[in-house]
This record gives structure tokens, C-alpha cells and sequence, in this order.
């Protein structure tokens, strides 16, 4: 039963606010109940008395590159880059079909009539039009020099001119918003600023500047009358980035204009990238999981690379850019056309969009051919539209893909990736539509890097707060995705963040610290990295692909436990194997959870079960513990912010102060059966089917970071194994 | 019964193991599989098993004088038809909210209140016919029905707070909203999983719409069989 987005819509009152619940004494439900009464007053007069007259001097600010002094464009593009472009449109289909549509909507790419414009009211409309759509005319005008477009352009930067606020909201001319309308300006400035009559030119500058001011004081300063400093606290939030983005776009073009002081903002724009470059992650991931890196992406590699152009620093040589494409293709289920992400994200379907485009950048940076085909792949996959409409390629591409990189083979991508940042990994057993693809998380909130800044970045040793409003209790948990079917639901963007909406454990009914609320918090005085962490990570050695990994969170509990180790072993064309091994220091109800499209109990006598779609997906599984366990299939209502669903949910509980879970999934319809012996503490399980007979021994972790002991034996030869030794990295 | 595995996960004497062994044999449970256990099943809302009935609001037939039809506008009318069925009829743009209300007693025993999160669903069996009468600019009116219209019961607790919402559309198997009586499962999750109003005890059921847009009226008649709360 999938329930369509009017109830989400209904559901979720969202505003940039809410973002913020943990830094507010008002609950968000408060503030939501206000916004939707009477729009917050803007108090005009108050906030620009926050921005200083003049600018603090600054010594030794940083300059432009002399190549681009006194040039034009220079901000997304040189004339030499635009050339280059030319060449590539030529000889490339894509590209000359995203060119040649970009080119059509630029020239009828006028402002509305309405005033003051939607961009400069709310986030959306400026998302979509301001930083989705007429930044492209950037492109379109210095590929064309068409008459027509520039005539648009100069529409576009009237209306920008005559405009007094560009985010005319309760976080005056400092939030998403404003950060796109500062984007399109710089671009649009910058890549007619040699058409433009002087005078309107030095007027647009001085706006520039303005605007930039604003952003600085109000929003990097924290300046602004808006008590909710959501997106200042921490080097990642997706906010921060398009901040950044929209300061560098309106400080770069007029970096060298006469009469305009910008060396301190030069220097606080390099001082902020300098900031957000240092802890982007090495893995290049997005911890609030793949669908907001998609949100969030493109606007750091857009500042990084106006500042490299203009600047003369690196910032896209940081290892993280070159890396970003493996959360977006490593959670991705190829038949559902979707992600199976974790976190906020909604793993939905939609088609190739302008943000996606960014991806390109991997491969455009890194040379890797193979990763270039497979984005392509991925690419093509998506550029279409359920509803049949033709699909257009984005004017995106023309900005993030390089062709002459050139596609290698898919195929020859890893089938299985560690996400170390956030202690988290994925595998699969192709690339194809009907592939079947694993997950496996065991992350603090945050990731390790995030969480290592907000421990040591205070010099009083006092933990900084940090966003992690978009991820989940779900430490330990796992999805299965097989072709078009979730068989193990990854959930959500989810407005009630409950470990029980994840496929984990859950103790006496509750789950992992911090969960229930609509943006999780980070958990007070704890180090998130001390309690949910992976502890051991083996891929064999040969080249069959399987891999064991495993992760500990016993400590996460509210209810706590001593120890919740899962390990999880893939076999690739032949079964998973999930191992849990939970202690705690008094009985408790301990309830194994998986959420399923549709459940089944089979044979419960032998721990037979399967989940199953409507759409005929099927995967059979085997449950057995050292407990005794009671079974359950009950309702399990998957909500989320742009739709929801109403699914099943198998609940295994048993009620001991130690139990052991074995759960044998059979991914691929080899109809293994499974018994368990315990002996001692060691457990041995027998996995057999019509083609192998495999037998591994488990023996528990002797502590709670060293790995535990698994062995996997066949016709007496050990197909892979986790040794103490194998210990999983801890942050990349 | 139950036993514990604690004994056996330490080395134990022969003897004791046996005994042990021979007390699982005896045990109604799981089996055992090796040492280990398979399940017993204590819920399954997929085993095809007929829903037991915990409480019946309101069935066609049976008396209903223990009904107390509460709230309804002129664009919300309560009546019953001649067969015993319930029925509400809903004209005109207005937002309405026809309550349901319930004396303790009945035929079905009702208590005066009962916890929504003690059941696992809210049956009805019903239909919704009609249309929307939409006014276009050139002044044609047409019937406007929707597959999923959006409509469905609340729940309303001993506050008088409305306690989540439903939708017939998300209850049907072809997840349209029945036009020919069909029975519906409602889960009570969807009522009480994502609102924070109290469903320890509801008192009434309320079906809620919004008023309609201007050029918009609204010519429905639900028609209800059977309501009742079951495990």
C-alpha cells in the first residue's frame, strides 16, 4: 500500500526552521503551528543595523589569479573553458543535445511579471529557477552570444537591481534562497558583464557587493534576528555549502572592480572555503544519506571551482570530489531506478535532474573511465519520465561532464564499496536491473569526520554542536534490494526518526539514543564515535566477491545494551548471512526487525519466512536464535516526507539477557537451510543447499572493538573468514 | 511453556544435557533446530485468519440507538437508509466533520472509551458514491472524481482531539476509493504513529474534509455497513 504525497503534504510542515529543533527552546511543532497561522514579520530595520557600515581592513587579502584580472567571464567559466565546451558539443551527442536545450530556454527565459518574484520569498522557487534553471543562461549566452538571451540576461539583472531584498524572509537576504539568487546574479553578471553599459554595470557590482555583505554578516556572522543558527555550526550542512556557493558568486565577478573594497570578504570567503574544504570527508559522502548529497553537492564543487578559477587555489583536487559519484552509484538499485539509501532519503525515482549533473565531476577530475561509464549508465537509466513525456538532457552536463575522459566498462566497478566516514558499505552482485544489492550501517550520527570535528575543534575541549537533523537511528541496520523490488525496505525521509522504522533491533520497545524526533539531535556529552562503530571489514581475497562486515552498538541503546554485535556475511550468488550477537546486563525484550513490502511466515516451526512485493518479488529467509522467539508480522507505517507506505514488519523477540540471531537469507533462490549448535559460546551453523554444504564457526568478539571470529568452511577449505586482525577503518 | 537455553550455553555435565534435551522435546514451542530455536508465532495481520472482532461501532441491522451523530452541517447529513445502513450525505463546498459518538452499551457492548494502540485495525464496510460538481471558466460543470479522493476516517478522543487520519483509497487493493461496498482494514497505526494527541482513549470517529475550492461542490453519499475496532 503506498500512500501518495497529499498525506505527506499534509503531514509535514517543513520550513528551513525546523531544521534546527535541538538549538531552540520552541519545538518545532510550535513554530510550525505559527508559520501556518501568519508568516513570521520581518524586521527590516533590525537586521541591516547588524551589518556594519565598512568592512574591518585587511591585510595581505587574498587576490585574484593574475590570469583572470580584468577579465570576463571567469566566475563557472573562461573563454578558454567555453571553447573547449564548443569542441566537446561538436563531437558529442549528449552534450550538443543538452546545449542545444539550453540554448532554446534561454531565449524565452524572461522574468515573470509578478513583484516581487517567488525566488525572493521562498526557497523553493529559487532552488528551482534561481540555481535549477536561469543560471543557465550563463552557459547559453557564452556559447551563443545571442542577441535575445542577453537581452533576457539584463531582464533577469533589472529585476535583481530593482529588488531591495533577495530573500525577503525572517533570514533576511541570508538563507537557501538568497544563496541561489546570489548565484544566478554573479553568473549572469559575469558572463555579460562585457555587453553591460557601464553604468548599469557599476550599479550591479556595488549590488553584488551588498548582497554579499548581507550574506557575510547576517548569515556567516550569525548576525541575523533569526535566533536559530541552523547551518553555522558544523562544516557540512548542505545550507552551509550554498552559502559559500552564493558568497563566492557575487564576490569573485567584482574581486578587481574599481571603487569596491572586497579584500575582507575575500579573505572570509577563502577563510570559509578553506573551513568547509578541511573537513569535507575524504570518501566525498554525505552522512544525511545519497539523496541529499544530491541536494548538497553541486553547490561545493560550484564554490570550489569559482575559487580555483579565480583564486588560484585547489579546492577540486580535495579527495572527496573525486570520490562523491560512490554513494550515488553504490546506492543505487538499478532496477527499482532508485536509490536504497539510508537517512533522509527518500529513495525515490525521479528523473536525471540539474544537481545530479555534478557527479560528472568524479570522473572529470579522477580520469577514471570505468566510473565515468557507470555514471553514464546511471545516467541514461534515469533520463526518462514515467509519465512518457520526453526526457530533455539538463544544461547541467555542460558544466560537470567532460567527455574526452571517455567510458570505459561498468562492469569492471567493484561490486562492493566501504564508506568508512560513515562506517558503512554496500555490495552487490552486478550492475544489471536485476541485481541484487545489500546494505550494511553501523555510523555514528554525523559520520566519523563530523563527529571527530565536534569533539575536537573546541580548544576547552566542549563538544560542538552539529547538524545531523537528516539522519536516522539505524546503527546496525540493513536493506535488501533485488531488481525492482525493496525486499528489505530502506525507508524514508522520515518526519519520526525511530530505530523501529529501521532494520535493526529495538530493546523493551525502544531504540538507539536521540530517536523520535522529527530532526535528530546529536547526543549530548557522548562521543557518538564511541557507540556506534564498525569493528571488523574483510573482502576475500580472491575474486568471488564475498565479504564480511560487521558492526557494534550495543552502547546506542537507551535501553542499554552491553553488546550488539551484527555481522553480516555476503555470498554473492548464493545467500547473506546476518549474525547478531546481543548481551544485556538484565533481561530484556530484544526484537529483531526487518520491514517488508509484504511478510510471510512459511514454516514457522523451521524459522521459514519470506518477504514479498505485489509486484512479484520474492526472498525466502531462515530465522533461528539461541533463544527461544516470538514471531510477529504487524503493520508497519513507512512515513515520509514526500509520500509514505504501509508495509509489514517481522518482529522476532526474545527475552534473555543474551541471545543469539542467525538469519539466513536466501537473495537468490538456492533454498539453503540452515541449523545452529551452541556450544559453549561458540556457535556453529551449517548452511546447506542442493550445491554446497558450508559450515562456519562464530566465535564473539572478546570485546566490544575487536572483531569477532568467523570462519566459513567448504568441502574443507575456508571460503572466507574475519580474524581479529581484520579491523574495519575508523573514519577515512 | 518456555525454558531457558542459559543452562546449556555453558559446558554441562552428559546427564544434565540430556535432561535438558529430552524438555525441549517435550516443549510445545519452536522447534529446535541443532540447539537452536526457530519461532512461535504470537501476531501475523498477512495470515489470511478472519479478524477477531474486539468492538463493532456500528452494524447495518442491528439497533443503533447508542449512536450519537454529532456535528453534521448542512453539507453533512446523517440519515440511515431503509436497509439499516448508515449513511452521510455530503453536499455543497463547506469543510465538514461529521462525528460519530457512542454511549457505553449497545448491542456490540461498547465501553464508553477504548485505546486505539489495543487494536490492530479499524474495519469498515461501505462505499463512497458521487462526484464533485466543478464550474469551469466557461461555464460548463463537470463530475470531477478522482481514483483516490482523499477522504477517510479520524479518530476522536476523550478530548475531543482529532487523533490521526486515514484514507478509504489506501485501504482497498486497488487503491482506489470503492464506489461498490467494500470492506476496508484501516491499521489504527495510521492513526496513532504519527499523531501526538492521545489515543488511550477514543470516544468517536470523525470524517473530516476541507472546504472545496469556489467553483467547486461537492455531491457524495457515503454509505456504511459496518464499523468495528479488531485484533
Amino acid at each position: 500500500m503506498r500512500l501518495s504525497l497529499s498525506r505527506s503534504a499534509a503531514i509535514a510542515c517543513f520550513s528551513a526552521i525546523s531544521l534546527a529543533a535541538g538549538l531552540s527552546s520552541v519545538s518545532t511543532a510550535t513554530l510550525c503551528a505559527a508559520d501556518a497561522k501568519a508568516p513570521a514579520k520581518v524586521d527590516y530595520a533590525g537586521n541591516l543595523a547588524r551589518v556594519p557600515a565598512t568592512d574591518p581592513a585587511v591585510k595581505d587579502a587574498p587576490a585574484l589569479s593574475p590570469a583572470v584580472v580584468g577579465k570576463h567571464p571567469r566566475l563557472l567559466f573562461t573563454d578558454a573553458e567555453i571553447e573547449k565546451l564548443k569542441t566537446a558539443i561538436a563531437s558529442d551527442p549528449l552534450l550538443k543535445e543538452a546545449s542545444d536545450a539550453s540554448i532554446a530556454v534561454a531565449k524565452r527565459a524572461k522574468p515573470g511579471k509578478e513583484r516581487p518574484l517567488g525566488i525572493f520569498l521562498n526557497d523553493t522557487p529559487a532552488l528551482a529557477g534561481s540555481n535549477g534553471s536561469t543560471v543557465q543562461l550563463a552557459y547559453a549566452y557564452a556559447l551563443t552570444k545571442d542577441a535575445a538571451i542577453l537581452a533576457n540576461i539584463k531582464e533577469w539583472l533589472t529585476v535583481l537591481l530593482e529588488q531591495e531584498h533577495w530573500a525577503d524572509t525572517a533570514e533576511l537576504d541570508s538563507n537557501m534562497g538568497a544563496a541561489c539568487n546570489m548565484l544566478m546574479a554573479g553568473a549572469l553578471y559575469d558572463a555579460a558583464y562585457n555587453e553591460l553599459e557601464p553604468e548599469f554595470r557599476a550599479r550591479f557590482a556595488a549590488k553584488l557587493l551588498l548582497h554579499a555583505r548581507r550574506m557575510h554578516y547576517l548569515g556567516h556572522k550569525q548576525l541575523s534576528l533569526m535566533p536559530i543558527k541552523y547551518w553555522q555550526q558544523d562544516p557540512q550542512p548542505n545550507h552551509r555549502w550554498y552559502r559559500a556557493r552564493g558568497l563566492a558568486a557575487c564576490v569573485l565577478p567584482i574581486a578587481d572592480e574599481a571603487g569596491l573594497d572586497t579584500a575582507y570578504l575575500r579573505a572570509e570567503l577563502k577563510k570559509e572555503m578553506d573551513f568547509l574544504i578541511k573537513w569535507y570527508p575524504h570518501d566525498g559522502d554525505c552522512h544525511e544519506g545519497a539523496g541529499y548529497q544530491v541536494f548538497g553537492f553541486r553547490s561545493l564543487v560550484d564554490a570550489s571551482g569559482m575559487m580555483d578559477r579565480c583564486m588560484g587555489t585547489s579546492y577540486l583536487k580535495a579527495p572527496g570530489f573525486a570520490n562523491a559519484w560512490a554513494q550515488q552509484m553504490y546506492y543505487w538499485l538499478p532496477g527499482r531506478g532508485s536509490n536504497i539509501g539510508f537517512g533522509d532519503d527518500m529513495n525515490g525515482s525521479a528523473p536525471f535532474g540539474y544537481d545530479e549533473a555534478a557527479f560528472f565531476i568524479s570522473p572529470a577530475i579522477s580520469r577514471d573511465k570505468n566510473v565515468q561509464a557507470g555514471l553514464m549508465r546511471r545516467y541514461k537509466m534515469k533520463a526518462v519520465r514515467k509519465d512518457g513525456r520526453p526526457y530533455v538532457p539538463t544544461w547541467a552536463l555542460m558544466a560537470y561532464y567532460d567527455p574526452t575522459v571517455g567510458e570505459g566498462d561498468y562492469k569492471a566497478l567493484p561490486l562492493h564499496r566501504l564508506f568508512a566516514d560513515l562506517s558503512a558499505a554496500t555490495m552487490r552482485d552486478s550492475w544489471e536491473t536485476d541485481s541484487v544489492v545489500f546494505t550494511f550501517k553501523c555510523g555514528p550520527y554525523g559520520g566519523f569526520g563530523l563527529n571527530h570535528y565536534r569533539q575536537t575543534v573546541n580548544p576547552d575541549g566542549k563538544q560542538q554542536y552539529i547538524n545531523v537533523a537528516h539522519d536516522d537511528p539505524d546503527a546496525n541496520s540493513f536493506a535488501l534490494g533485488k531488481g525492482e523490488h525493496f525486499i528489505f525496505h530502506p525507508g524514508f525521509y522520515s518526519f519520526r526518526k525511530l530505530t523501529s522504522l529501521n532494520n535493526t533491533v529495538i530493546v523493551d520497545g525502544k531504540g538507539q539514543k536521540n530517536e523520535g524526533s522529527d530532526y535528530t539531535q546529536p547526543i549530548p556529552g557522548i562521543d557518538m564515535r564511541t557507540i556506534s562503530y564498525l569493528t571488523g571489514w574483510k573482502p576475500a581475497a580472491d575474486k568471488s566477491g564475498r565479504v564480511i562486515i560487521e558492526g557494534e552498538t550495543g552502547a546506542a541503546y537507551i535501553n542499554g545494551l552491553t553488546r550488539f554485535r551484527r555481522t553480516a556475511a555476503w555470498m554473492p550468488s548464493e545467500y547473506v548471512l546476518l549474525l547478531d550477537d546481543i548481551r544485556a546486563p538484565e533481561p530484556r525484550e530484544i526484537t529483531w526487525l526487518a520491514a517488508a513490502e509484504r511478510a510471510k511466515f512459511e514454516k514457522p516451526e523451521e524459522g521459514l519466512c519470506y518477504a514479498y512485493t505485489k509486484k512479484g518479488g520474492r526472498v525466502d529467509f531462515q530465522m533461528l536464535a539461541t533463544r527461544p522467539l516470538d514471531g510477529a508480522i504487524d503493520y508497519c507505517f513507512m512515513d515520509g516526507r514526500f509520500g509514505s507506505a504501509l508495509i509489514h514488519q517481522f518482529q522476532f523477540t526474545a527475552r534473555s539477557d543474551a541471545v543469539k540471531y542467525a538469519c539466513l537469507i536466501d537473495a537468490w533462490g538456492k533454498k539453503p537451510r540452515m541449523t545452529l549448535t551452541e556450544a559453549g559460546d561458540v556457535v556453529t551453523l551449517v548452511v546447506k543447499s542442493e550445491a554446497f554444504t558450508d559450515t562456519w564457526t562464530w566465535t564473539p568478539a572478546k570485546d566490544n572493538t575487536t572483531p569477532s571470529t568467523l570462519e566459513c568452511k567448504r568441502a574443507g577449505a575456508t571460503l572466507i573468514s574475519l580474524t581479529e586482525k581484520d579491523k574495519a577503518p575508523l573514519g577515512d | 511453556m518456555s525454558i531457558s537455553l542459559s543452562l546449556i550455553r555453558r559446558p554441562l555435565p552428559c546427564a544434565v544435557a540430556l535432561a535438558a534435551l529430552a524438555l525441549f522435546a517435550a516443549w510445545a514451542g519452536p522447534a529446535v533446530v541443532g540447539t537452536a530455536h526457530a519461532f512461535r508465532v504470537v501476531k501475523d495481520v498477512n495470515s489470511g485468519k478472519p479478524w477477531q472482532q474486539e468492538v463493532v461501532i456500528f452494524e447495518k441491522g442491528k439497533p443503533h440507538d447508542h449512536l450519537e451523530l454529532v456535528d453534521a452541517n448542512e453539507s453533512a447529513q446523517f440519515s440511515y437508509a431503509e436497509d439499516g445502513a448508515l449513511v452521510i450525505r455530503i453536499t455543497g463546498s463547506k469543510a465538514i466533520k461529521p462525528t460519530i459518538r457512542w454511549k457505553p452499551g449497545g448491542p456490540g457492548n461498547l465501553p464508553e472509551s477504548f485505546d486505539a494502540k489495543a487494536f490492530t485495525a479499524v474495519v469498515i464496510t461501505g462505499k463512497l458514491t458521487g462526484a464533485a460538481k466543478v464550474t469551469h471558466p466557461n461555464g460548463k460543470v463537470m463530475d470531477n472524481r478522482p481514483d483516490n479522493l482523499w477522504f477517510g476516517p479520524s479518530l476522536v478522543n476523550h478530548k475531543g482531539e482529532r487523533v490521526g487520519y486515514s484514507n478509504l483509497a489506501d485501504a482497498t487493493e486497488d487503491e482506489k476509493t470503492p464506489t461498490e461496498t467494500t470492506t476496508m482494514v484501516l491499521p489504527t497505526m495510521l492513526f496513532h504513529a504519527l499523531s501526538t494527541n492521545d489515543a488511550s482513549a477514543i470516544k468517536g470517529i470523525l470524517w473530516p474534509w476541507d472546504a472545496t475550492r469556489a467553483n467547486t461542490s461537492r455531491d457524495f453519499t457515503l454509505v456504511i455497513d459496518k464499523i468495528a475496532f479488531v485484533k
